[in-house]
């Protein structure tokens, strides 16, 4: 394997990776304040690629610049995503928020199929073309080893990341989750706001998953209401990789689903791709179950 | 009088809330109107280079929203100010019901059975498959009760145990020519197998870590199927499979159905036996407790691994035989009909039935297979309605439509003294 | 002698949770586990019980009743329970959708015999030990008065009545040796009452060993005390010279103020 096909293959884990980063945050952060894997999340992302596409394609009859057309779609569609998280929650999961883990879980998928459908039926079940708009960024050199969309892709995530690991560490709100996430009863106790609190959660996953959403639309083109589901799960599986719950965990594990993917692709077979995520998976749950960076949630006896 | 009174003060309540309910109900529907404006009522059409508009469908919103909220409201509200239900016409009847039935219980089981054997011969072929696959259901839906409503150990991938056992019959059969009653018991064998393969490494998991880890056996055997073509057959399956043999003598299409149904019942009634007899025992009674707490059932006496295999292995057996049925009726399997869909409706059937109690299941697996073969031409909705309907049942009936009822003893003074 | 535990050690990373522990308990004997929070009193049980496996030291059961000799120690949880060794939890761990009664059948799980297999066929053997389970375990109520809760659900029960039923459902298992886990915690007075009394009724026939902090209970009811502090056994002795002693009030209560 020559240098310049092991760094192309390698970007190209990379810019997967990142993907996943940024729908697996949602994923981890939800997790870890409420115990519930929001199988709904994926849809999320996939929402938010469709909501992309339709303001793109509502103001281009606007006539107005490319890149302001670009920005306010993006704002917009963000605000969309943000939008159905928040109401996801409130409508699904904050009734039963107490409940059993089997009735959240239960009501997570329903949400998903719900979601999935929904986008089916008002839009279109075949692929849909998608602009490629991050292609031709003016000063940036496309290489054979990283073009302009891979490399905006990053920038975005490793931006997303700080921004998110400065806000959880030092923000008010973000002390509230975290406190929320290792003991609910005294948090509540202490009086942090909590339906807020999750909800904000909710809020600040919906936002990154649609960014992921957003950008990988725009790097492969096309869409489709499907492309929620096998995404969800890997970016689910990348979260459970890093430790559920642990956000630079979340970012570990992605990193290294999407490199091994894109190795594995390459290097073994592309039929099975979906597998190699699994079998990670199994691999980390047997091994290690609180994943790479997790701490063990102990039962006290 | 006292009753009537208090469903007066309900009913007042209730109106009092209704301006209030009024208010939210608008702006939850306005707020639904844009929220789901880009995608339901603009459609852009890139290769064309149009966007159509379809503002019907923004009317749908706000009053299909409109109303939608309201009956919300009403009905968390009523849910959360509700009386114990005991007095409720519908429980005195329920009760009526149960306390007939359970003094004449012979009487009623047999017109049961009579009526359940004679309805192939009254119906046609289409309706009496329709049956068969419910009934399949039913036999999935006790098995994974076991698992999941007894041991409380959450598989979301129990179709791949009963893929093995259609596919085991399925490849015996088109291999070596093997008949089903012979190839039944291997499948049961194989999916055992494959049952304590899967719970091996997922003993020390909980909760969720199980679900999560049981979901991923269940897609890599579909995936599996799917592309390992030499062996399965990929997605194209495995077609004509043989039917049941009864001694040998040729049956009419017609027969064949009518014999399967019955074939299918039978096993039906045997595994819900055996799954009665399982709970009533200590062996029952060691799972529940695995479920409710395991460390004090460790502190029990309990070997909890070897009973976590013990209760996977029963539950993949099950599956099995159930996909052996399966493949029998259809004489055609392949891939589709194992994906996670159909995991998440097993654990469904169990779910919006009643965690651990077979009526529930029963009635669970009726209303997910018969009555969507009833809206067939409402197909598309299917699964968004599905996917509404769990939402909805998580918050409103979590315990299902029938939940388990516990075994109650009477102690008479005899039995009391030592 | 009933168990002896000899130079026990429990290290959790750099904690020193239990710190070269000895001590024993005689047969007959109602012996009390004190000391501040924290001293590592339910980790000393768990090592004993086999939910931690101790960095260091033995733990030994004679049952005079089968002459055998048991080394706890690698022992998991069931098997100690069968070498008669039961316990209580400081937070009540019942089988809470499982009525009263059922929860003290499980109880009796190392007592019966019946499989899998003997459930599904219903032989004898089953017959016999259903129709048997279900009288022992009513008697087990009735010795504990919760008879009339019987097919009560195990959540529904008032708090002092769910101690009583876990106590009742460790003592189905037979033991020679019953392990209570702060069973007074948040009792009122007339429950500490009845529940001191029910332990004098128990003594009659196992030996038990308690972690309390109630200390009027523990010196009307212990044969002998031991305190423990940070992990260390502070001091032993009876309940006159466990209330005298010096190192004790110092720290239950700080060093003494001079009056």
């Amino acid at each position: 394997m020559s240098l310049e096909y092991f760094l192309q293959v390698f970007v190209s884990g990379f810019t997967r990776g990142s993907i996943y980063a940024l729908i697996a945050l949602g994923y981890t952060m939800v997790y870890g304040i409420i115990q519930l894997i929001n199988f709904a999340h994926g849809e999320i992302y996939m929402i938010g690629a469709f909501s992309l596409l339709i303001l793109i394609g509502v103001l281009s009859m606007l006539n107005l610049p490319v890149l302001a057309l670009i920005l306010i779609a993006v704002l917009v569609s963000i605000l969309y995503s943000a939008g159905y998280g928040f109401t996801i929650e409130r409508l699904a999961y904050r009734q039963i928020r107490n409940a059993q883990r089997l009735s959240l879980l239960i009501s997570a998928i329903g949400m998903s199929m719900f979601l999935q459908n929904y986008v089916l039926l008002a839009q279109t079940s075949s692929f849909l073309y998608f602009p490629k708009f991050l292609e031709d960024i003016p000063l940036f050199q496309n290489t054979n080893i990283l073009n302009a969309s891979q490399a905006v892709i990053f920038s975005a995530t490793a931006l997303i990341m700080i921004l998110l690991t400065v806000f959880v560490r030092y923000t008010r709100t973000g002390k509230a989750m975290r406190a929320l996430s290792q003991d609910r009863t005294m948090a509540v106790l202490v009086g942090v706001p909590t339906n807020r609190t999750i909800s904000i959660t909710f809020i600040i996953g919906s936002i990154t998953a649609a960014i992921g959403g957003g950008l990988v639309s725009a790097q492969i083109g096309q869409i489709h209401f499907y492309m929620g589901f096998i995404a969800g799960i890997k970016a689910f599986v990348a979260a459970v990789l890093g430790g559920i719950g642990n956000i630079p965990g979340a970012v570990l594990g992605s990193f290294i689903l999407g490199l091994t993917e894109s190795f594995g692709t390459t290097l073994i077979s592309s039929d099975y791709e979906d597998v190699f995520a699994f079998i990670i998976l199994i691999l980390i749950l047997i091994v290690k179950p609180s994943g790479l960076l997790g701490k063990n949630r102990s039962e006290k006896v | 009088m006292s009753k009537f009174i208090s469903n007066l003060r309900r009913s007042y309540r209730l109106l009092q809330g209704v301006p209030k309910f009024l208010i939210q109900s608008l702006m939850v529907s306005l707020w639904f109107a844009i929220l789901t404006f880009p995608i339901m009522v603009i459609q852009v059409n890139y290769t064309a280079n149009t966007v159509e508009w379809q503002w019907g469908r923004l009317l749908l919103i706000l009053f299909g929203g409109f109303a939608g909220s309201f009956i919300w409201f009403l009905a968390l509200d009523r849910k959360d100010n509700k009386p114990s239900n005991t007095s409720g016409t519908y429980s005195v009847i329920k009760g009526r019901l149960l306390d007939y039935y359970a003094s004449h219980k012979k009487l009623v089981m047999a017109i049961v059975f009579a009526i359940i054997l004679l309805i192939p011969f009254a119906s046609s072929s289409y309706f009496t498959r329709v049956l068969i696959s419910a009934m399949i259901m039913m036999v999935l839906g006790v098995g994974l009760n076991i698992v999941v409503g007894f041991g409380g150990l959450l598989n979301l991938g129990y179709a791949a145990f009963y893929a093995v056992g259609a596919y085991t019959y399925g490849l015996l059969n088109y291999h070596f020519g093997i008949g089903f009653w012979i190839a039944l018991p291997i499948s049961a064998f194989t999916s055992v197998i494959a049952g304590l393969l899967v719970a091996l490494p997922v003993i020390r998991l909980r909760g969720d870590y199980l679900a999560i880890i049981t979901l991923a056996f269940g897609e890599i055997t579909r995936i599996v199927l799917e592309n390992w073509g030499e062996f399965t057959f990929g997605p194209s399956g495995i077609k004509g499979i043989d039917k049941p043999g009864l001694f040998g003598i040729d049956l009419s299409p017609r027969g064949e159905i009518i014999y399967v149904y019955i074939v299918v019942f039978l096993v039906l009634l045997l595994t819900i036996l055996i799954s009665r007899r399982m709970e009533n025992s200590r062996i029952g009674r060691t799972w529940e407790s695995l479920r409710e707490n395991e460390i004090a059932a460790r502190s029990m006496g309990i070997n909890v691994p070897r009973t976590k295999l013990l209760i996977f292995a029963v539950g993949a057996c099950i599956a099995g035989v159930a996909g052996a049925l399966f493949a029998t009726n259809i004489s055609y399997i392949n891939p589709k009909s194992f994906a996670l869909l159909e995991s998440i409706k097993i654990l469904c059937v169990v779910v919006l039935g009643g965690m651990g109690s077979i009526p529930g299941v029963i009635v669970g697996s009726i209303v997910l297979q018969v009555i969507p073969e009833w809206l067939r031409p409402l197909q598309d909705y299917r699964l968004l309605v599905f996917g509404a309907l769990l939402v909805v049942m998580m918050i409103f009936k979590p315990n299902g439509l029938f939940p388990k009822v516990r075994k109650s003893y009477v102690f008479t003074k005899e039995e009391s003294e030592q | 002698m009933i168990m002896s535990v000899e130079n026990l050690s429990m290290v959790f990373g750099g904690l020193r949770a239990v710190d070269d522990v000895s001590f024993h308990v005689n047969k007959g004997e109602v012996v009390a586990l004190i000391g501040p929070n924290g001293a590592g009193k339910t980790t000393v049980f768990n090592c004993v019980t086999g939910l931690y496996v101790p960095t260091h030291g033995d733990v030994f059961v004679y049952d005079n009743e089968n002459v055998t000799e048991h080394k706890l120690r690698g022992m998991t949880p069931d098997q100690i329970t069968r070498a008669r060794l039961a316990r209580t939890f400081q937070n009540i761990r019942l089988f809470d959708e499982m009525t009263v009664l059922e929860n003290v059948m499980v109880g009796f799980h190392v007592k019966l015999k019946s499989r899998l297999f003997d459930a599904i066929i219903r032989t004898s053997l089953h017959k016999k030990e259903e129709k048997s389970v279900l009288a022992d375990a009513y008697s087990v109520l009735e010795y504990f008065q919760l008879e009339e809760h019987a097919n009560d659900v195990a959540r529904s029960l008032p708090y002092g009545y769910r101690r009583r039923l876990e106590i009742a459902r460790a003592y189905a298992t037979d033991p020679i040796l019953l392990l209570l886990d702060e069973p007074a915690a948040g009792l009122n007075p007339s429950e500490t009452e009845e529940l001191s009394k029910l332990i004098i009724r128990l003594q009659k026939e196992i030996t038990i060993l308690l972690i309390e902090h109630d200390m009027s209970m523990v010196m009307k009811l212990a044969d002998r005390i031991y305190v423990m502090d940070h992990g260390q056994l502070l001091a032993h002795g009876s309940p006159d010279e466990i209330k005298n002693d010096k190192d004790v009030i110092s720290a239950y209560l700080g060093e003494p103020i001079d009056a």
